[in-house]
């Protein structure tokens, strides 16, 4: 046992305690998220029937990834993607960072794309750059998943 | 591209700075370690990216769990260098021994009929190794097949698990013979832990009457019945700690090891010396002498862990427990009542009460008895059937995803 590796093994001991510290942390971390995203369906699912919201009409069993039934228009501006920050986060690998995104102005819901890399569809045809107004019962497809627009 | 918020990738990582480390530990230069080293996080990596991408349900048991066969595995190749390769070839086989368990459990129905066919196995089992078993350090509990040793006991712990799971998850008011089946259950039960007593399996009669008794308490809970259990244990307990000899010599070396330092308490006062000896940090990865406690690549592998990477590392792997039981609890909790949420539950507390018994033992908590610390321990028998157990845990994790 040479001085190199006594040299190698003493320094190296605090690094493995380092990088196992923070393994335990990662997966803490991601079980956390995990928790975080299964409650807040359960808070908004009241009043999802009686206001305007997204409805998924795909079937669930070919979508490998969580994905809910409905998403409330709650909000003014909404915003589809991948990212954990965006306010309907889809874990879909088709799906960009930030997708779409939807905004109320003037009683009227306007859609656009955020330059995503695979598109959004409006009623089976690709969007372009310029925003649309959403109708009652339109159907926009992001990624692997197909929405029902319903507005009351 | 590589995050190191990802564990797989800090997995990864831990693999390449202690192999590579453990390459420099004997001359000559040995490049088997690298292969080891290579091998074990081939094998992890393949394994939690199949988990992964064809969403075999939950991705945290196993990533937590091959983080604990790592250490043990490094451990090992740092001990004894032939256990280390032997080990990597018996996680190899676990893992096979996963998928299959994985397989069986996911798309085999009416698994919860099988009540007495479970029971029968387990007993089929016991009588074979107290006929044709070996005995090894007091136990008879040992089965040589094909050159190979083999510990039946291993096994019946998945056996009891389901067969009780069929009872609570099924009709509790059913009476056979005019007695309430509870009873005939309980009896049951004391089969299974008088066989491990005859075979002087303490270690393992004590995790299965505790693994009873939880799971009576969660599921099915009376107090007659429990008030019986714990009458029973106490003057059961009691006399055995007062006539047999195997249990006095281990209440006395608990209680004061000190007393008979060279014969009896030989054993658990140097894994004590060994824990003080690593400090917070520990000695670092070969530069400590855990070799100097008997056993020490199987029970005693914790005592190694905390002398050569400290305190910290071992409240590190008590950690990776504790998550790995989290999730456990989580994924019985989710679940509907019925059979998988008793066997998920069941599982969990095996390991959670088997971990307990094992770093309690070598810290002097407990009493010591002779029992494997799950995933990390050496040992064929142990390291598959834990990975078998773990199948089942990951199969019922993938059904609920399903039905969700």
């Amino acid at each position: 046992m040479g001085d190199f590796f006594s040299f190698l093994s003493s320094l190296l001991k605090y690094i493995f305690i380092t990088i196992i510290y923070l393994f335990i942390f990662s997966i803490i971390r991601m079980i956390y998220k995990d928790i975080k995203k299964q409650d807040r369906p359960l808070k908004s699912k009241k009043n999802a029937d009686s206001s305007s919201h997204l409805k998924l009409i795909t079937d669930k069993k070919n979508l490998y990834f969580d994905v809910e039934d409905e998403y409330p228009l709650d909000k003014d501006v909404i915003i589809i993607g991948r990212s954990a920050n965006c306010n309907i986060s889809i874990d879909d690998l088709y799906m960009s960072q930030e997708h779409t995104q939807l905004w109320h102005e003037d009683n009227e819901w306007f859609i656009s794309d955020m330059g995503s890399t695979n598109g959004t569809y409006i009623n089976g045809i690709k969007m372009e750059d310029e925003p649309l107004i959403l109708d009652n019962g339109d159907k926009i497809k992001i990624g692997h998943a197909e929405f029902l627009v319903v507005l009351v | 591209m590589l995050s190191f918020k990802r564990p797989v990738n800090m997995l990864v990582l831990i693999n390449i700075l202690s192999f590579g480390l453990l390459f420099f530990y004997r001359e000559p230069l040995d490049y088997n370690v690298l292969y080891v080293g290579g091998a074990i996080t081939v094998l992890t990596v393949l394994t939690y990216s199949i988990i992964y991408f064809a969403h075999l349900g939950d991705e945290y048991l196993f990533i937590i769990v091959s983080m604990l066969v790592t250490l043990g595995v490094v451990m090992l190749c740092r001990l004894n260098y032939m256990l280390g390769i032997k080990q990597v070839g018996w996680y190899l086989i676990a893992i096979c021994a996963f998928y299959i368990t994985f397989a069986l459990y996911r798309y085999t129905k009416n698994l919860e009929g099988l009540k007495w066919i479970y029971f029968g196995a387990g007993v089929a089992l016991f009588l074979i190794t107290l006929i044709f078993g070996k005995s090894v350090g007091g136990a008879r509990n040992w089965l040589v097949i094909m050159g190979r040793t083999f510990q039946p006991s291993e096994l019946i712990k998945i056996i009891f698990v389901l067969f009780l799971s069929c009872y609570f998850s099924g009709d509790r008011n059913k009476k056979i013979f005019n007695i309430n089946e509870r009873y005939i259950i309980a009896a049951a039960a004391y089969v299974y832990i008088g066989f491990l007593v005859i075979q002087r399996e303490w270690g393992i009669s004590l995790l299965f009457f505790i693994t009873y008794i939880i799971l009576t308490y969660i599921f099915d809970f009376d107090w007659l019945l429990l008030l019986i259990n714990g009458l029973f244990i106490m003057i059961g307990g009691t006399i055995g700690a007062l006539t047999l000899y195997h249990i006095k010599v281990r209440i006395s070396t608990w209680l004061n090891p000190w007393s008979d330092i060279a014969n009896k308490g030989y054993q658990i006062t140097q894994s004590l010396f060994a824990i003080a000896a690593g400090g917070f940090f520990g000695r670092g990865i070969g530069l400590g002498s855990p070799q100097l406690i008997p056993e020490v690549h199987s029970d005693f592998i914790f005592s190694a862990i905390c002398e050569e990477m400290g305190i910290f590392g071992g409240i590190a792997i008590i950690l990776l427990y504790f998550i790995f039981v989290y999730r456990g609890i989580k994924i019985a909790l989710l679940l509907p009542d019925g059979y998988d949420k008793c066997v998920a539950t069941g599982i969990t507390v095996i390991f959670a009460i088997q971990t307990f018994i094992i770093i309690g033992g070598v810290i002097k908590l407990i009493p010591l008895t002779g029992i494997t610390l799950p995933f990390v321990s050496y040992g064929g028998s142990s390291l598959v059937t834990c990975f078998m157990a773990l199948g089942i845990l990951q199969a019922i994790s993938s059904k609920k995803q399903v039905n969700a």
